[in-house]
């Protein structure tokens, strides 16, 4: 904490100067030390704090929705979520291994439906649908790793006697890192069915990170 | 400090009082040694690097990928529960220096395993569920209702939020079983896997 020292003149004192000059080195010396002690309790105002100071929300590019049209996915390895030609892949974002204090929260949902399940299949052969969020730190388009803790499945486990379908909807809340520090980290979400490719369809997707600096 | 004025002002002709000095000098550095505030400090001027860590925010998560982590609940208990006996399904303990506005988020998902599956949907009564909740301190702030057996994987996400007291807090994911009397021969056979599985807890300071 920065303090100043008062250096006191009472009556009668000799007239010197070295009083005098003494409270204003200190004066001097201590302005430049100014810490939270020197400001009292609650003593701070919303107006005190530069913008994204504390919390910094999403931009344009680190925001993605798309409410209107779908992605059929077949396939038996992760594809990226794209949804009437935009991919669902937001960023980028930097990434400072060395700021302790910063934290990135990625939160995403879609919504799934027409996951067929065809008459007579059972709960070894039925479709198990595959979704996670996914991170490049090249670029927009990949390469891409999947965020193992992320993922999440959905099928049946019984024979049914005629095709049904199945719909739902999936959510996201993830604290991300640590990881190396770089500006050019991205987010995607992944889907995939590794039994037999079988078909679903994707839309309603959200995708957004923000990062909470204090 | 809004404003602060001459305690005394010297003028020309005075006789020189060092009580003057003294007083003045003594008004602003009592200001200065403790009681600055918004009027002192200009717009914008605290920018991140200024604020100490964790003065407005604290975010813990437990997370895991599927694998050893996994939770298996056992259909032969049917009471609540925040793990296996070895692994759980998410905790986070926080010590808290002020109040805050506690947010939890889960998500997860989870296998059935060891048959009680119905051959049919038209039977309602072979259909065993698991549910989960989201504790702050033993409070409920949310809930996945019902995933039914007959999904043999299924996921859920659930949010809540809280507003807490300063001091310790436990934010705990339960889960709790129901297998139909239809399947009560095979319950301790029947096993809801919980695999991979995300907790993340932001306390807001206040």
């Amino acid at each position: 904490m920065a303090r100043i020292t008062l250096q006191d003149i009472s009556i009668g004192d000799a007239i010197s100067s070295a009083e005098t000059n003494t409270t204003l080195q200190s004066w001097r010396d201590q302005s430049i030390n100014v810490d939270n002690e020197n400001v009292r309790s609650e003593g701070l105002h919303r107006r005190n704090f530069a913008a994204n100071a504390v919390v910094t929300p999403p931009n344009s590019n680190q925001y993605v929705s798309a409410p209107l049209g779908s992605m059929s996915i077949n396939s038996a390895t992760p594809v990226l979520v794209d949804i009437a030609g935009t991919p669902q892949v937001i960023g980028p974002f930097s990434f400072d291994l060395t700021d302790t204090n910063a934290e990135l929260l990625v939160f995403g949902s879609l919504q799934y439906r027409n996951g067929s399940h065809p008459v007579g299949v059972t709960s070894t052969s039925a479709g198990v649908w595959n979704m996670r969020l996914c991170y490049s730190t090249t670029a927009s388009t990949g390469p891409w790793t999947g965020i193992d803790e992320t993922l999440r499945k959905t099928g049946f486990g019984f024979v049914p006697p005629n095709t049904i379908y199945r719909h739902g909807s999936i959510s996201w809340a993830h604290r991300f890192g640590p990881i190396a520090t770089t500006s050019s980290l991205y987010f995607g979400i992944q889907v995939w069915e590794p039994r037999a490719a079988r078909l679903i369809k994707i839309e309603y997707t959200t995708l957004h990170a923000i990062y909470v600096q204090r | 400090m809004a404003h602060k004025f001459y305690q005394r002002y010297v003028q020309e002709g005075d006789i020189t009082d060092p009580r003057d000095w003294t007083l003045n000098q003594q008004d602003l550095i009592e200001e200065f040694n403790g009681r600055l505030d918004r009027d002192n400090i200009d717009q914008s001027v605290v920018t991140t690097t200024m604020i100490k860590g964790n003065a407005f925010s604290i975010i813990r998560n437990v997370d895991h990928a599927e694998g050893a982590a996994d939770v298996a609940l056992e259909g032969g208990t049917i009471a609540w529960r925040s793990g296996d006996g070895t692994n759980t399904l998410g905790r986070i303990e926080v010590d808290l220096s002020s109040a805050a506005l506690v947010w939890v988020w889960w998500s997860g998902y989870w296998e059935w395993t060891g048959g009680g599956f119905p051959s049919s949907i038209s039977s309602i009564s072979s259909v065993n569920t698991v549910r989960f909740r989201l504790t702050i301190d033993g409070i409920e702030v949310s809930r996945i209702h019902k995933s039914p057996g007959y999904r043999l994987f299924d996921c859920g996400f659930c949010v809540g939020s809280l507003a807490v007291d300063p001091g310790p807090h436990v934010i705990e994911v339960q889960a709790k079983m129901f297998i139909q009397p239809t399947n009560a021969a095979v319950q301790t056979a029947i096993f809801c896997t919980v695999k991979a599985r995300d907790l993340v807890m932001w306390a807001r300071r206040q």
